[in-house]
């Protein structure tokens, strides 16, 4: 691959493979390092990728990879099937609230939701992925990305709401070109 | 499909209606459009789902980040390409240090004998180039310079001997020769050489006579040495002490 049409790659995807790993690391230098090394990645191995128009996927599949296993020497586990199932339902209020809220505040309501849930959910927002290949991008039946999906989402409006009630005051700083 | 379902199946959709063509969601899609509770649920979800979105599509990289993905995508890509470089210099020092090898331990490939003669052809008009006699060789020198003695068969040749009693040696074409003067009537050069370093172009035995410069020679093969006599004498006479 030349330099002009990795840098046409990378000018695609990296903003969307950037916010991933924001929502799976959960702070900017972590995302930084993971979106680094999932390109870095692509211009090593990439080209053993057969079917370009799965590079959207690759990319993603891979960053996640890369972060499981970063968390993997310091990883709580926790089991998907113990968790509570997500209950609260969508209202209008949530709607308003949501599209109130500063970016800051949505992302951080978003990495208050729990690992398991937040990488599909994250995806699912980012809406480059579709339901098929965000199971694909995290090894899992699609039967269970739309569960995680359904709880993620009850997880993420509890969290939003919860924000809401502690007066609105987001700890979230943002900074010029990004957040941490 | 029950309401349960269709929303279980919907929550997937994306806000962005990217899933629009998706057979998978066409069933609770219609659904959707046929029952008002569901319908407004959906339209609900989608808007907090947009909303959300939006709001992640507002989060940018650092400004630095894609210049640094960049530069290490670089020196990946100058990695994988270049991957096989150590590698070949391996094989290729593998493959040097083999060659220096088999060069040092195999056997060179014997020179031609016409070489050698040439040599001696010059090399015997010298007579200032020659130790003449040698005492250490006295022994040698009178079997030789014995008439009954025939050369076609060669010398019991002993090398190390002939080096440690003082005979001439030099070197053509980076191997070595002995040269040993002896005088019957007239005074002869005779040279010796082993016959892996030289290869005759007639069969052993039969020898190949040669003239240069004044100087006449004979060039043969006998058991494991090339000898070439060399004299200021005919080629006649030469025959005469094989």
């Amino acid at each position: 691959m030349s330099d002009e049409a990795f840098a046409r790659l990378v000018d695609d995807h990296y903003a969307g493979v950037f916010r991933f790993a924001l929502s799976l690391a959960r702070n900017q230098p972590d995302a930084c390092d993971l979106t680094q090394q999932t390109f870095y990645l692509w211009a090593t191995k990439g080209h053993s990728l057969r079917d370009i128009s799965k590079v959207k996927t690759w990319l993603f599949t891979t960053l996640y990879r890369e972060f499981l296993r970063m968390r993997k020497r310091s990883a709580r586990v926790t089991s998907v099937e113990d968790l509570p199932p997500g209950e609260r339902e969508v209202a209008a209020e949530d709607v308003d609230q949501a599209r109130r809220m500063d970016s800051a505040a949505v992302v951080q309501g978003l990495l208050d939701v729990d690992e398991t849930h937040r990488a599909p959910l994250a995806l699912f927002y980012l809406e480059e992925l579709s339901y098929l290949e965000i199971a694909e991008t995290l090894g899992v039946p699609v039967g269970t990305v739309m569960s995680r999906l359904s709880r993620g989402k009850a997880q993420l409006r509890a969290a939003l709401a919860a924000r809401k009630n502690d007066g609105g005051v987001v700890q979230f700083p943002a900074q010029k070109g990004g957040i941490q | 499909m029950k309401n349960e379902e269709a929303r279980f199946v919907l929550q997937a959709y994306r806000p962005n209606g990217a899933d629009s063509s998706n057979a998978f969601f066409a069933e609770a899609l219609g659904q959707a459009d046929s029952d008002a509770e569901l319908r407004a649920w959906f339209a609900r979800e989608q808007a907090f789902d947009a909303a959300i979105a939006a709001k992640l599509r507002e989060i940018n990289p650092p400004a630095e980040l894609r210049d640094n993905i960049i530069a290490g995508g670089r020196a990946g890509m100058w990695h994988r390409n270049t991957w096989w470089l150590p590698v070949w210099l391996g094989v290729a020092a593998v493959f040097a240090a083999l060659f220096f090898t088999v060069v040092r331990l195999r056997p060179a490939a014997p020179v031609d004998a016409r070489q050698l003669t040439l040599f001696a052809l010059s090399d015997a008009a010298h007579e200032e180039l020659h130790k003449g006699i040698v005492a250490g060789l006295a022994d040698v020198e009178d079997t030789l310079g014995d008439p009954k003695t025939h050369l076609a068969h060669g010398l019991n040749v002993n090398e190390d001997d002939l080096r440690a009693r003082g005979c001439r040696s030099v070197q053509v074409a980076g191997r070595d020769v002995f040269e040993i003067c002896f005088k019957r009537g007239d005074v002869f050069h005779l040279y010796i050489a082993r016959t892996g370093e030289f290869k005759t172009q007639t069969d052993p035995g039969i020898p190949a006579f040669q003239s240069k410069g004044g100087m006449s020679s004979v060039t043969w093969t006998a058991a494991n040495h090339v000898y070439v006599l060399v004299s200021d004498r005919s080629m006649e006479d030469l025959r005469r002490l094989l």
